[in-house]
């Protein structure tokens, strides 16, 4: 096996077993902080001296009980995950941070606060509600600054350090190379002639909140320096951009049908690497700066600055077609779409909207007529 | 002997009179004047504005006027025809509607002007795309964000405490960031109108949303003893939901205290919304504003009278915030959890069945709204709760305000079928 096959396999390995090095980090008595979305400072854990370990939802797993208590209208990864916890799968953490940045999982904290009443032999891990706000304003910033301090304080009660500012700012420089060494691969699945599928962009990208940083590093510097050779076919350049994407059903569908997906536009996408934080600032300002106003967001504000990192992401990538999907229940990316669709329309940039689309059993057989269409379309232009 | 009441209250005539006088002003002073208007969230410091004497247009308000006037099918569609998709929440979305319409003849009382601002309190995600379209729609009118702090603890019983012990039950670090967003938007508000805040004015408006909240639940006791009700849900909200409207005004407070001795004198006449009133229910969750007609539906067939819904108390029981020193972190305190009172599972139900209990009814009926899912969650545990307490609870599921959704045969049907299998046998 190449280089470049060893190193991509192994990324592979740690999308399709996310939570390995996790387990193996516990095993060996250290302690473990799991994390939803893209919103929770990694580095605040990291500097903590504890491992950071992004959760996600398996649209296979179903939980009777979550059922029970959690309405239908919730984002199907967020009664996924709500399953996953009543049932204990989330056994190999210590703390679990839920940001508040995106409604429903604040609804999810609150139901996981009220279970106990209801399932008092469920063992639930620790929780920590991080009331991440972003409206773009200095009374805002303050608050955040002092929600993350708290959440260190929490971090601290774990036991490996407390966090200092020397330690931040370290840690501040090591998730920083991920998002540096990110931005180089990226031409692996956004060139002209793209080396790799979308499918592998994805597992690529979601592989930094589960691998051991060295190693993450590591396979990735490899698979940059000795990349596979990009293929000769000249297939569609897509975006997908919408839901969030925790699993890669739907760009391997694209892709079966003859679509290359370079560019994913939600929040387990290209934006997560995109901003570095400063690292000549001091430490928590920046962190807060950060996390508050520059990473992708349901609700970040105004919309003209999402909608500028999604265009520039079009062109950076040359899209020559994007793919919106939205969850069954969505309530927000909604509002966002006419604007959107007018913006390509524009630029003579097709779409394709998927609304509504079920987590736990979309319609595959319409999604593939549906894109299989929209790929001819792009293709003969 | 009880008798039917068969005219409205004096005190719902006089309710309605006030809101046409409201409208007629409205339309006078602000469509016709030009004068400065704010539109704002349902749950936000309307009181900031009162005190500067700028009239507030509150989102939940038009939303429910124009699907009273039965025009959010016409609206609806629009919305389609735009490229929103179909299960966009339709509550908050009717108003900005009206605006993209761009026909004011069609919209209630001429359709809004560009406001003074746009006021959104950040609870939901989808507030602020909204608010931002609707604020560009209308040639960029200023928008300012309150944001939303979230509470890290749900600790019980929260309508024993939030009256007076609001600082630990809200969490210091959350007033300290309401208080400060408060006064930047005094700031704002001050800047855009030309106006000067009134502290002094606004502590008298503070002093009197709490005395009309007294009188709110000084009815509440009247209404929750008194069997049979002397007044059908309906004719409540008008009196209530007039006064939220206009809280910390004297009117609100002189008018719910008629509203309170009209009252008192009914029970003292035997007066009752239905003479023959064997089942008292809870309409549990937000009101069916398009048909509210449906409350009156089963009180002759079974005598089965609503007798609250959560906007019955929760002027009396929500909004009261009593201080001595710091007027704008009551304020503050006042909406700063609100919503998540009347939504989040643990409050919900908590409130919920004390209701039940204080206006000793036999059932309940939740409304889980379809298109606006924030109504909807926790509504399955409160559900349970209501059960685990004793309470049957028949969940209804539909539109707040889409009277397309609405199939009223089946739904009285539905209703007919719990109190006949569930309520009437236990009587």
């Amino acid at each position: 096996m190449s280089e470049a096959n060893s190193a991509l396999e192994r990324l592979r390995a740690a999308y399709a077993d996310p939570y390995a090095a996790a387990r193996a980090h516990r095993a060996s008595g250290g302690k473990v902080v799991g994390y939803f979305l893209n919103s929770v400072p990694e580095e605040l854990i990291v500097a903590a001296g504890c491992f950071p370990v992004r959760l996600r939802g398996e649209h296979d797993q179903q939980s009777p009980l979550a059922e029970r208590y959690m309405e239908e209208y919730m984002d199907g990864e967020v009664r996924s995950i709500f399953g996953a916890l009543l049932d204990e799968r989330f056994d190999f953490v210590d703390l679990i941070v839920i940001p508040r940045n995106s409604e429903v999982y604040l609804q999810l904290y609150y139901f996981l606060l009220e279970i106990p009443k209801w399932e008092p032999n469920v063992r639930l891990p620790a929780l920590h509600l991080f009331d991440l706000l972003q409206t773009p304003n200095s009374t805002t910033l303050k608050y955040v600054t002092g929600r993350l301090h708290k959440l260190a304080d929490r971090l601290h009660e774990l036991g490996p350090s407390r966090v200092t500012d020397e330690s931040l700012s370290k840690a501040i420089t090591q998730v920083n190379s991920k998002r540096a060494l990110l931005q180089n691969a990226a031409m692996l699945w956004q060139s002209p002639a793209p080396m790799i599928s979308g499918t592998d962009a994805l597992a690529i990208i979601s592989a930094a909140s589960f691998m051991k940083h060295d190693e993450f590093v590591a396979s990735l510097r490899s698979l940059i320096a000795s990349p596979p050779q990009s293929t000769r076919d000249r297939k569609p350049r897509l975006m997908l951009k919408g839901s969030p994407q925790p699993d890669a059903r739907l760009t391997a569908l694209i892709e079966r049908v003859g679509g290359a997906i370079v560019a994913h536009d939600h929040l387990w996408g290209d934006r997560t690497y995109e901003s570095p934080i400063p690292e000549r600032s001091e430490p928590w300002t920046a962190l807060a700066r950060h996390y508050a106003l520059d990473i992708a967001s349901p609700r970040e504000y105004p919309q003209a600055k999402a909608d500028d990192h999604f265009l520039r992401l079009v062109e950076r990538a040359q899209v020559e077609g994007v793919i919106f999907v939205h969850d069954e229940w969505d309530d927000t990316l909604g509002w966002e779409y006419p604007d959107q669709k007018k913006a390509l329309d524009a630029r003579g940039i097709p779409s394709l909207f998927l609304k509504r689309q079920p987590y736990f059993t979309p319609d595959e057989t319409a999604q593939t007529a549906l894109v299989q269409s929209f790929v001819q379309r792009v293709s003969q232009r | 002997m009880n008798t039917i009441a068969t005219d409205k209250m004096a005190a719902t005539i006089s309710a309605q009179a006030h809101q046409k006088e409201g409208q007629a002003r409205f339309r006078n002073d602000i469509i016709e004047g030009g004068g400065d208007y704010v539109i704002a969230d349902a749950v936000s410091p309307h009181e900031i504005f009162h005190t500067l004497d700028i009239p507030v247009i509150s989102l939940a308000w038009y939303s429910a006027v124009i699907s009273a006037k039965q025009l959010s099918p016409y609206y609806f569609d629009l919305m389609d025809r735009l490229g929103y998709h179909d299960g966009l929440p339709r509550y908050g979305s009717l108003p900005f509607m009206t605006t993209l319409a761009g026909e004011p003849e069609r919209a209630p009382y001429g359709g809004l002007p560009k406001p003074l601002m746009i006021l959104e309190r950040l609870r939901g995600d989808f507030g602020q795309k909204i608010g931002e379209q609707w604020a560009r729609a209308f040639g960029h009118a200023p928008t300012f964000l309150l944001d939303s702090s979230s509470s890290t603890r749900l600790e019980p019983n929260w309508h024993d405490r939030n009256q007076h012990d609001w600082e630990h039950l809200y969490e210091t670090h959350r007033l300290d960031f309401q208080v400060e967003q408060l006064r930047n938007l005094i700031v704002t508000a001050e800047t855009l109108s030309h106006r000067a805040f009134d502290m002094e004015a606004f502590v008298r408006v503070m002093h009197r949303v709490n005395a009309a909240g007294e009188l709110a639940a000084r009815a509440k006791a009247i209404i929750g003893r008194a069997r049979p009700a002397p007044i059908a849900l309906p004719e409540q909200l008008t009196n209530i939901m007039a006064a939220t409207w206009s809280r910390g005004s004297e009117w609100s407070v002189d008018h719910l205290r008629n509203y309170c001795e009209e009252l008192e004198a009914r029970v003292a006449k035997g007066v009752a919304a239905c003479a023959n009133e064997r089942i008292r229910l809870l309409w549990v969750n937000n009101g069916l504003w398009f048909n509210t007609g449906f409350y009156r539906a089963f009180e002759e067939k079974y005598g089965a009278v609503f007798v609250w819904s959560m906007y019955s108390n929760f002027f009396s029981d929500g909004y009261r915030k009593y201080f001595t020193d710091d007027p704008l972190r009551a304020l503050a305190a006042r909406h700063i959890s609100m919503n998540e009172q009347l939504h989040l599972p643990g409050w919900m139900a908590d409130w919920i069945i004390q209701q039940a209990r204080d206006y000793q009814t036999d059932a309940a009926v939740m409304l889980v709204p379809i298109g606006d899912r924030m109504a909807s969650f926790g509504t399955k545990l409160c559900a349970l709760a209501l059960e685990k307490a004793g309470i049957p609870t028949l969940t209804l599921t539909a539109s707040m305000v889409d009277a397309r959704l609405w199939d009223n045969d089946a739904m009285i049907r539905r209703v007919e079928q719990f109190l006949e299998q569930r309520v009437v046998p236990s009587l």
